[in-house]
């Protein structure tokens, strides 16, 4: 219930894999919010790689998010900056290393604080490549946490590596018990000796160590809800390679996963990439543009792909 | 959330338990795709084993829960359990039709976790003769002379050509994984899974074992052949399968044009090979890239 009353969200869009639109879906994303008048602000979270203002055509801005992170008295306002329309807001990542693609969990908690703070409806994180562990905790910092696939072999093992470390992360912080946190860790390596294969072997290992931290655990598996979006799909096989994840995630995982939609193969794509121009902002009307606004459609109102 | 030893059918396709049977039929159709052999979406999360056990529970799920009369008894038997605490275990997939009194040939779920006790549906008796498969499933890619459908499919009836003969064996057993070499039929023979008062053992069991070997591409009349082999008449495989005896009969003669839509072939043919001891995903991709590959593409 608190969810649905909830004043604001926080969107995480990870992936795993470089180069599969992440930034795209986040920048294209967050204007068609503003476009219908709700409030938003985009934050590169790509701690060390942040080029989400390229993606919107802003030069890359003098203040940013490091600012804010080694310094506490900087204020989040500080590090906003404007863009061509009223209602959205980024905040950009750091340029530059620094020793903030590192900050502490705490960093990350003023951070995440701070811009709830922010007024606006929606927060769009726009995380790095990767399943480093700051990516993984703004993941599931997130109250939706969306992956950008590619209908390719690297890009789904990497999109199912990623929801494993996220939901092997959860689990581990749910404890502080050593002995427990010991047998997930060794749960994440696949060759482990617990004949733990899957995130259901695992609570079920757990359970027979704890059964009121099973259950708990439990509750995490099930409160763990990611969402796929899969990018430059060329087919209606493509376009299935999405339930069949959700189905294979069910299996293995024991999770449910939305399927939020796909982006179709498009050259308006690549071509609004380099003009950095944001496909949305002018007003095309191109396939991969309607896919997007029911990407943000369903996102919205909790819905997601049917198969027909 | 349930691990997969203790889903029920509906669980086991992803459907609600009030789904319609066109529900049913479509989640059956993506399951196929997403558990096939080198599926994008689950080489990296499961072995081609594992696939294959994750696809024998579909299909059983999918045979229960598509035949009406069949998926009342399941949810009567589902209530059953419910009433008596025990929905949530290993006991959901106890369940068996009331018609066939042994259930038809199912491959069991393995847990890989050797903690997590025993695996379900069948008594332990039964489990290690039922795993036995006499024909291994061609994994991989088939030699191209092999691939190739036979001229006629006469000759194979009887005598296989000599080629094929000697070297179809020898190319199956090359490509069938490791465990699954390991597990091939011992010294004894695998039981059928008929019906106690259908048949016993075949009287012809060397015949029939002989006779998988030789086979190379499972078509009608093959099929044909080998219910032959088992002492089976038409009406037999109807009664279990409760498929018409003339579709069965139109489908050993490969008569396509009597016969209902490839769908349904499809889930014809992976009864017939289940009722017959073959190996259902093998023999129906046989039969329907024979008969349908040039129509679909």
């Amino acid at each position: 219930m608190g969810k649905i009353l909830k004043e604001k969200e926080i969107i995480a869009i990870g992936g795993g894999k470089g180069g599969v639109g992440k930034s795209f879906l986040a920048s294209n994303l967050g204007i068609i919010l503003a476009k219908n008048q709700i409030k938003t602000v985009l934050v590169d979270a790509d701690l060390g790689g942040a080029n989400l203002h390229t993606c919107l055509g802003i030069q890359a801005p003098e203040v940013t998010l490091s600012d804010f992170v080694n310094n506490t008295n900087v204020r989040i306002e500080d590090v906003v900056l404007r863009t061509s329309l009223d209602n959205l807001m980024l905040i950009s990542g750091a340029q530059d290393f620094l020793g903030i693609a590192n900050p502490k969990y705490s960093q990350k908690l003023r951070l995440v604080r701070a811009i709830e703070n922010l007024n606006v409806r929606y927060i769009i994180l726009d995380l790095g490549a990767g399943t480093s562990n700051n990516t993984l905790d703004f993941f599931l910092l997130a109250d939706r946490g969306v992956l950008m696939v590619l209908p390719e072999p690297t890009s789904i093992e990497n999109a199912y590596r990623f929801i494993k470390s996220a939901l092997y992360r959860k689990l581990r912080m749910l404890t502080r018990e050593p002995q427990v946190r010991a047998v997930i860790e060794k749960a994440m390596d696949k060759k482990n000796d617990l004949g733990i294969q899957s995130p259901i072997d695992l609570i079920d290992h757990i359970s027979n160590l704890n059964p009121r931290l099973g259950l708990q655990l439990e509750e995490a598996l099930n409160s763990f809800r990611p969402a796929i979006v899969l990018n430059q799909v060329r087919s209606m096989a493509d376009v299935r390679i999405g339930f069949s994840m959700q189905s294979a995630c069910k299996k293995f995982f024991g999770l449910q996963v939305d399927y939020l939609g796909y982006i179709e193969n498009d050259d308006q794509v690549w071509q609004s990439i380099r003009k950095r121009q944001p496909i949305t902002l002018n007003g095309d009307h191109g396939k991969s543009v309607r896919n997007l606004r029911s990407i943000s459609y369903n996102l919205l109102h909790n819905l997601q792909l049917k198969m027909e | 959330m349930k691990s997969l030893r203790t889903q029920n059918y509906y669980d086991i396709l992803g459907v609600a338990s009030s789904a319609s049977s066109e529900e049913i039929r479509r989640a059956f159709e993506l399951s196929k795709v997403t558990f096939q052999e080198n599926s994008l979406a689950t080489y990296s999360l499961f072995t081609d084993e594992e696939n294959q056990e994750i696809l024998g529970l579909i299909s059983r799920a999918y045979e229960t829960l598509f035949n009406p009369q069949l998926r009342r008894e399941y949810d009567d038997f589902l209530e059953g359990l419910k009433m008596e605490g025990g929905y949530e275990g290993d006991r959901v997939n106890d369940f068996q039709p009331k018609q066939a009194r042994q259930p038809l040939q199912t491959k069991i779920f393995q847990p890989r976790d050797p903690l997590s006790g025993p695996s379900f549906s069948q008594p332990p008796s039964q489990q290690s003769s039922s795993r036995q498969v006499s024909i291994q499933p061609a994994r991989q890619s088939r030699p191209e002379q092999l691939r190739t459908r036979p001229p006629e499919a006469g000759p194979l009836r009887e005598n296989a050509p000599e080629q094929l003969r000697a070297e179809a064996p020898e190319h199956l057993r090359e490509n069938a994984p490791e465990q699954l070499r390991a597990e091939a039929p011992g010294p004894e023979p695998a039981p059928l899974p008929l019906s106690p008062d259908s048949a016993e053992i075949p009287k012809n069991r060397e015949a029939l074992d002989k006779y998988l070997e030789s086979v190379t591409v499972f078509n009608g009349p093959v099929l044909k052949k080998i219910r032959e082999l088992h002492g089976l008449t038409l009406e037999n495989i109807a009664e279990q399968t409760k498929i018409r005896r003339t579709y069965l009969k139109y489908l050993e003669e490969e008569e396509l044009t009597f016969l209902p839509a490839e769908i349904y072939v499809k889930g014809f043919i992976v009864l017939m090979a289940r009722m017959l001891d073959l190996p259902a995903d093998r023999v129906s991709k046989d039969y329907m890239d024979t008969n349908y590959k040039d129509k679909s593409q």
